[in-house]
Formats: C-alpha cells, sequence, structure tokens
C-alpha cells in the first residue's frame, strides 16, 4: 500500500539532484518516517530499493514508470473522466509535479485527447435525444457536487432513462429514471452523455 | 399522598427524503406544541415539537430532508452532524413506499452512521394506487428493525409508530441492522481503509463510526477529509484513500462517487428489492396527477397556468394584505397607541417618552401592521405550493430565464415576491440549495422595487416628471439586476449549480399542515424579526429627538449636494426611510417644505432621488429578514453593497442628465 506514492517521490527527488532520506521523504508526503520504513521493508524484499541505501534498484525504476503510463492509460483514455478534466488544476498540477509531464506534454496531450471528446463509446449528449426517446446513462462530465447530485438521485452508469418532456427555450429536460422523474437544466444535460436506444 | 409521576424522556428525529410526508408525520405526532426555527448558526428551517404518550414525553426534532447524506448541501450535513451527534434515541427514517429504491438509498446511508434506525413506510395507499405491494415483514426481517405501514394524512399508522418507538427504547424490541456489504473490489477497500483509520485516527473512531469514515472518504467527501486531513496521521489515510480511488477508478472505469452509488442502488436492486416489492399490475396511467403535471408543463398551457397562478398569488398577498394591515393599523394605530402615549407622556419627560413611544412601541406596531399582514399570506401560500408540488413546475418552466443571471428556475418565486414586498421574497430565498445561490439571490431581491418604493416612484416620478419616465425608471431597475446578477455570478467563489430536482408527483395538501406550518413560521419571523425592528427605530427616533439630523445632513452633504446634487435636507428621507419606503416620499415632502415637489426640485433632482430610494438599503424588516436568512455579516454586506449601488445609479444618472440632455 502507498508503495507506487512513496517510490515516485523517491525517484523525483533523486532526478532533481537531490538527497534522498527518510526525513525528505516523509516531508514531502507528510507521512511518519516510521510507516515509511514498513513500506519500505516491503519495497526492498521486493527488490525495487537496493538494500543499503534509499535509491531506486534497475526494477524500482520500471516499476515506477510502468505505474505512470498505467496512470495516464487509465485515467484519461479509458477512464471517464472526459478531456475536460485535463484542464483542472488539481490534475494538471497532478500530471507536473507526480509525473514530470512538462506544460508542453500538457499541450499535446490535450490537443490529442480533444479530437475524442464527446465520441467515447458511442455516447452522445442527453440533449440529442427527443421527447420520448431512451438512452442508458454513460458517463456525465462536470463538477464533483454535480456527480453527486446526479448519483445520489439513481442516475447511476447503466440506468436506463427516457426523456420525459422538454421545456421550450433552452429550458430544462425531464427524464424518468427507475420510476420517477428528475429536471435537468440544459447545462447539466449537456454534460450527461448517454447511448441512444432505438 | 399525591406522587408526583416523573416522565421518561424520548428524543428522537425524523429523517427522509423530500416530499415523503415527513412534516405530516411531525405533525400528526406533536400537533401544536412545535417550535420552527433555524438551526444555530445555520440559515436552514429546525422545527421540533413535543409529544405526551403515556409515562413518556418523547421530544420530536424534524430534520432537514435530504436524498443523501453527502456534503452536497447544507441541508445535509446539518442532518448527519445531527445523528453523528447522538442526541436522539431513535431516529424513525421515512419512507415513500412508492418509490422504495431511492427512499432505500438514504436508508443505507442511516445504516451506515449506525444510527439507531426505525423505518416508517409512508404513503402505502400511493404504492398500492401505483400496483406496488411491499411485504412489510420480510423488509424488515432483511433490514433486522422494526417498519412501520402508514398513511400519515390519514393518521393511520401513527399510533404503532409510536408504540414501536417505545418498545425500542424500552429494549423490548431490539434493533439488529444488518450490515449491509459492498461489492468486492470496493469492500475490500473499505474494511482495510477502516483498519487503518482504526490504528492511526484512534481519536475520531470516538466520534465517527470508521466504517463510515472509510466510506466517505472513498467518496471524496470534502468535509470528512478535511477533518482527516488535519488530523494527526491523517495524511496516511488521505494518501491511501487517493491510490485506493485510482484503483477503483482504473478498474470500473468511471468516478468514485458514480461507483459508490451504483454500488448502494446495486445493493438495494440486487438484495431487497426482489424480495419485498411485488408489482401486482400495471399503475393507473393517466391519473389526476399525471393530467395536471401535463397541464402545468406542457408550454402552450404552462406558461399561461403560471401567469394566472403568480397573478392571484400576487393579488391575494397584496390587496388581502392591504385590508389585513388597515384593519391593524386600526387597533394599533388608532386606538392603543394615543392610550399608551397618554400614559408615556404622563410619566416620562418629553424628548425620553417619544423616544420610548414611537421608537420602542412604533417599532413593535410597526412589526406587526407591517410585516405581519404581508408574511402570513405569503407563508400560507408558500406552504400550499411546497406540499401540493407546484413549485417544481413553476422552476421548471422559468429556469432557462433564470439562468441568465446565473440562478436556476427555483429562484423565479422569491424576485416576483419582490415587486410586493421584499420581506416575503428574502425569507423566500432559502428554496435555493446552496449557499452561493441564496446569496446572490438575496442580494438581487432587495434591489426589487417593492409596492413601498412603487408608491415613492410614482408619487415622485409618476406624478411630477410622466408616467413613462417612471416605466422607464422600472426597465433600468430590471436591466441593474441583469446585469449585477451576471457580474456577481462571476465574482462569487464556486459554479453556477445547474438545475437537478426530482419532479414530485401532484399531492393533495392538508389544511391543517398547511396552517400550522404558516403559524409556526409566522411566530418564528415575529420573535427574530422584532427585536432588531424596534431597536433600529429606537435608534433612529433617538437622532430625530436629539436633533443630530442637521448634523448628520452637513456631513452627508458633500455626497448628497456635491455628487448627487440634491438639497442637503434630502439626507434625512433617504436615512428615514429605512424604517419604511415610503416614509421616503412623506419625509421628503416635509423637509422641503411643499407637497407640490415641482417648485422645490427640478426634474433632474426628482429622477436622482426616485433612483437612489429604489436601490437604496432595503427597509428595516427586510434587513432582519435577510439576517434570519443569510446571517448578520452577509446582512451587512449586502446593505452596505445596496448604498453604494444606490450612490453610483443616483450620480451616473446625474452626471447623464447634465452632460448629455443638459438638464
Amino acid at each position: 500500500m502507498l508503495m507506487p506514492k512513496i517510490l515516485e517521490t523517491i525517484y523525483s527527488i533523486s532526478i532533481s539532484g537531490g538527497m534522498v532520506t527518510l526525513d525528505e521523504v516523509s516531508k514531502r508526503l507528510g507521512v511518519p518516517t516510521s510507516f515509511l520504513e514498513d513500506v519500505l521493508k516491503l519495497a526492498r524484499e521486493k527488490g525495487l530499493v537496493s538494500s543499503d541505501s534509499l535509491n531506486l534498484t534497475d526494477s524500482g525504476r520500471e516499476f515506477i514508470l510502468r505505474y505512470r503510463q498505467a496512470f495516464i492509460h487509465d485515467k484519461l483514455i479509458h477512464g471517464r473522466h472526459g478531456v475536460s478534466s485535463l484542464y483542472s488544476d488539481s490534475m494538471s498540477e497532478h500530471l507536473k509535479y507526480d509525473h514530470n509531464l512538462s506544460d508542453e506534454d500538457l499541450k499535446s496531450l490535450r490537443s490529442f485527447l480533444s479530437k475524442f471528446d464527446g465520441n467515447i463509446d458511442e455516447a452522445e449528449p442527453l440533449t440529442n435525444l427527443r421527447r420520448g426517446e431512451r438512452g442508458i446513462f454513460i458517463y456525465a462530465v462536470g463538477g464533483h457536487g454535480m456527480l453527486r447530485r446526479l448519483s445520489d438521485l439513481g442516475l447511476t452508469p447503466g440506468i436506463e432513462l427516457e426523456v420525459v418532456s422538454i421545456a421550450s427555450l433552452g429550458g430544462p429536460i425531464v427524464v424518468k429514471v427507475r420510476g420517477y422523474e428528475i429536471a435537468l437544466g440544459r447545462g447539466v444535460a449537456s454534460r450527461i452523455y448517454v447511448k441512444r436506444l432505438r | 399522598m399525591k406522587l408526583i409521576m416523573v416522565k421518561r424522556r424520548i428524543n428522537i428525529a425524523l429523517a427522509g427524503q423530500p416530499n415523503v410526508g415527513k412534516s405530516v408525520i411531525f405533525n400528526n405526532l406533536v400537533g401544536g406544541s412545535q417550535i420552527v426555527g433555524n438551526w444555530p448558526g445555520k440559515t436552514v428551517e429546525k422545527a421540533e415539537g413535543k409529544l405526551i404518550y403515556g409515562d413518556y414525553e418523547i421530544n420530536v426534532i424534524d430534520l432537514p430532508g435530504t436524498y443523501s447524506l453527502s456534503s452536497y448541501s447544507e441541508e445535509e450535513v446539518i442532518a448527519r452532524e445531527y445523528i453523528l451527534s447522538r442526541e436522539s434515541d431513535i431516529v424513525v427514517n421515512v419512507v415513500d413506499a412508492s418509490v422504495l429504491e431511492r427512499n432505500l438509498y438514504l436508508t443505507i446511508q442511516l445504516f451506515e452512521l449506525e444510527a439507531p434506525v426505525i423505518v416508517a413506510l409512508n404513503l402505502m395507499d400511493v404504492a398500492q394506487s401505483k400496483g406496488i405491494r411491499i411485504d412489510v415483514d420480510e423488509l424488515s426481517r432483511i433490514l433486522g428493525v422494526p417498519v412501520v405501514p402508514m398513511v400519515a394524512v390519514t393518521g393511520r399508522g401513527i399510533d404503532v409508530l409510536v408504540k414501536t418507538i417505545i418498545d425500542v427504547v424500552e429494549g423490548r424490541v431490539k434493533l439488529s441492522p444488518i450490515q449491509f456489504k459492498y461489492g468486492k473490489e470496493v469492500e475490500e477497500k473499505i474494511s482495510t481503509l477502516s483498519e487503518y483509520i482504526k490504528r492511526y485516527l484512534p481519536q475520531l473512531c470516538s466520534k465517527y463510526p470508521p466504517r463510515w469514515l472509510a466510506i466517505k472518504l472513498l467518496e471524496g467527501d470534502e468535509n470528512v477529509l478535511k477533518i482527516v486531513e488535519n488530523s494527526e496521521n491523517g495524511k496516511i489515510i488521505t494518501l491511501l484513500v487517493q491510490e485506493f480511488v485510482d484503483e477503483l477508478e482504473r478498474i470500473h472505469g468511471e468516478n468514485i462517487s458514480s461507483i459508490i452509488s451504483s454500488e448502494r442502488y446495486g445493493i438495494i436492486g440486487r438484495d431487497i428489492l426482489p424480495k419485498v416489492q411485488f408489482i401486482e399490475r400495471e399503475p393507473i396511467s393517466w391519473t389526476f396527477s399525471d393530467k395536471l403535471n401535463y397541464w402545468t408543463t406542457y408550454p402552450m398551457l404552462g406558461y399561461p397556468i403560471l401567469i394566472l397562478i403568480f397573478l392571484t398569488i400576487f393579488y391575494a398577498i397584496f390587496t388581502g394584505g392591504r385590508l389585513f394591515e388597515e384593519v391593524l393599523s386600526y387597533i394599533f394605530d388608532e386606538n392603543l397607541m394615543p392610550w399608551i402615549s397618554g400614559i408615556i407622556s404622563g410619566i416620562l419627560p418629553e424628548t425620553l417618552s417619544n423616544i420610548v413611544i414611537n421608537g420602542f412601541f412604533g417599532g413593535l406596531i410597526a412589526t406587526l401592521t407591517i410585516s405581519l399582514p404581508y408574511i402570513l399570506p405569503f407563508y400560507f401560500i408558500l406552504s400550499i405550493l411546497e406540499d401540493t408540488g407546484y413549485m417544481p413546475r413553476a422552476a421548471y418552466l422559468m429556469d432557462a430565464f433564470m439562468h441568465r443571471i446565473g440562478l436556476h428556475g427555483k429562484a423565479f418565486l422569491p424576485l416576483m415576491l419582490g415587486y410586493g414586498c421584499n420581506v416575503p421574497a428574502c425569507l423566500g430565498c432559502r428554496v435555493m440549495e446552496s449557499h452561493r445561490e441564496k446569496f446572490l439571490l438575496s442580494f438581487l431581491v432587495v434591489l426589487i422595487p417593492c409596492s413601498a418604493r412603487t408608491v415613492v416612484i410614482l408619487g415622485i416620478v409618476g406624478k411630477f416628471v410622466g408616467f413613462i419616465y417612471a416605466l422607464m425608471l422600472y426597465l433600468i431597475n430590471i436591466i441593474v439586476i441583469i446585469l449585477f446578477g451576471y457580474a456577481l455570478n462571476r465574482l462569487l467563489p464556486g459554479c453556477p449549480v445547474g438545475l437537478i430536482m426530482e419532479m414530485p408527483d401532484y399531492r393533495r395538501p392538508i389544511l391543517k399542515a398547511v396552517l400550522l406550518k404558516t403559524w409556526h413560521r409566522v411566530k418564528g419571523f415575529i420573535y427574530e424579526a422584532s427585536p432588531l425592528i424596534v431597536a433600529g427605530s429606537v435608534i433612529l427616533e433617538t437622532i430625530y429627538q436629539l436633533n443630530m439630523v442637521p448634523l448628520i445632513s452637513h456631513y452627508t452633504s458633500p455626497l448628497i449636494s456635491g455628487l448627487l446634487g440634491l438639497p442637503a435636507v434630502t439626507a434625512f428621507p433617504l436615512i428615514f426611510g429605512v424604517l419604511r419606503k415610503e416614509l421616503a416620499l412623506i419625509l421628503l415632502q416635509e423637509v422641503l417644505g411643499s407637497s407640490d415637489l415641482n417648485l422645490v426640485l427640478n426634474v433632474k433632482q426628482m429622477l436622482v432621488f426616485t433612483i437612489v430610494v429604489m436601490f437604496f438599503i432595503p427597509c428595516i424588516a427586510t434587513i432582519a429578514a435577510c439576517v434570519k436568512e443569510e446571517g448578520w455579516r452577509r446582512a451587512i454586506l449586502i446593505s452596505l453593497s445596496t448604498i453604494l449601488i444606490s450612490i453610483l445609479a443616483g450620480w451616473v444618472t446625474n452626471i447623464v442628465l447634465t452632460f448629455l440632455f443638459g438638464l
């Protein structure tokens, strides 16, 4: 547990030319050294950290690189976060500092992924559906509060919904889900992606 | 010898989702004994009451209705903090039998809080009309807690509920709530995390169940995350959470809040519903509620109905209110006041007696004669709108318009009401969910010219400049509100929350419940607002009696005459208009010594003065309502900002009229 995180920190300290000490790692992660020692013991058993110093072994470095690739792959390409999450501060910070991605890398990643926005898994925004049409809720793009509220009200991935009515003048859309009706503002509805059922 | 029986006290809390008939059960339990106020330091309504039953005194707290117990809204935080405080012996979870699936979503979370839960399965009649049969005994067996079937509107099940509560408290019925198990991967993470929490954060475990903390951390609950971050060794846990969340999101390919919610709905759909809920027949497809729903949301009919309803409300509140006001002012102003002043001026010296009579008693009576006539019908109508389910329909129709000013459909009612009186409009701001939106809306509401300001607008500009100019002022006002809403929406931190709102079925309102709710809300308002109105009125009367008005005019004259180009004495009607807005007109005529304003003011000055009054600091009753809804700091901020806006608007008008039109 927390192994990748700790190895990652050791790695970033060492490539930035700093001295890797237990105190430094503990300071960066905000975790007591006693806890670090337990994890490091495990890492040494697996041969990821050399037995006499705090340096990563070759397989330790390989572990980190694989971990980073997996992260970017899962989080951005197969994940349901959508490209918009790349623009969030927390994600940018995360990529820049934890994975040593440069601003340039981020920019090209964004432009590459933007081609796929909205097309993942043939999903289309809920606003495309007409009155009476049905669809499967795939994912939603939005802030934590909005996602929380949607799933609390029963709009969870895989659930079937039906458009009951659409207000005129860009007003809300009412959907029926799990036997009750929910009104969604047009802005919210445009960020909900569904697979249309025919 | 007489024995004094000491009644055994039981504390219970009612928890449930919105529109499940929770308040009907509450009213049935406690009747007239309830007190309605706010949660301490919060702007959320708190209702509590008492029920004497045999040897027991049962205190009932009605928790805010919430769909979940995350930290999405203030209501959710209040509900869960109260349950965690362990002040209640029993938490009665009111459940809508006709929407069992979504209601059990909250039940699961109450179980996770390790609350002593009893389920009140309400609206059994509605479920039946939808063709749903529920095996109550089986539900109770699965959950491990008593389930009481109820039809609260007819009182069915209330007695059984009370008996069950007592049985549980006396230990005759044991609660053995089931611990819900999540899917394998999530469950693994939850148990590992709770082990770590027990080991590294023992200090938190005395207050919060570790398993609940683990679930909330995984869900990304901001409040819990903050608590853990601020604890010693909290960092270990938060890093661990991050790792687990990444892993779960990788496995499921979904965001974490969807994963946890899906799992909860999964538990309900897999382990509970198939065993307890049976669809006996197709629901009656075109019920009266469905018809009403269709008529009130179909645009061609919906908008005319909306306009009709709001015009009626407007008419009812303000003509009914005016009638009521006249009756009250006949009783108080014309009969009681002379009697009181007769007594007081006999004992006290003149200055002091004027302060007591006009300031203290005047303020007290003003609370009754000005606020009460409008607040009473407002609360009555609000309660009906809430209980029938029309509010969501109005919000649905108006959402697109409200978005232009960074709000959503629910803001429509308070904004409309503002044209009548800002006080009920301010009180109505509570329909918004987030802090941000409540604040934004209260800000806009106080800028709306109420009927008293209309008197000033028509009495000055309408009468002496021209009716068309008065209408233009309204137009300017609307433009300023839109611009201001737009700017505030940009400036305030956080994002505008889009509309995500349940459209509940229409229900017939219960008159008794509506009347009780109205009465207790009015009582609550008077208790909270009258001290403030009285204090404000005493201060202003003191200023007047001590002859400080010329002094104030002297200091404000650079502003009033310099910037606005008005006679310095107009500071007096502006300041005293805070008591009640129409005073601005009466006092203006008084200080200028003529009721024919044409003789004493030019057209430009009249326009500037009216614009300043239109945006100027709201009246004391409105400020009081604002304090009640928003708290002191925000109420003061809003009031001060309106002063700034009004002076700015007056100044701009002055410049434009002088330089562009050469007035």
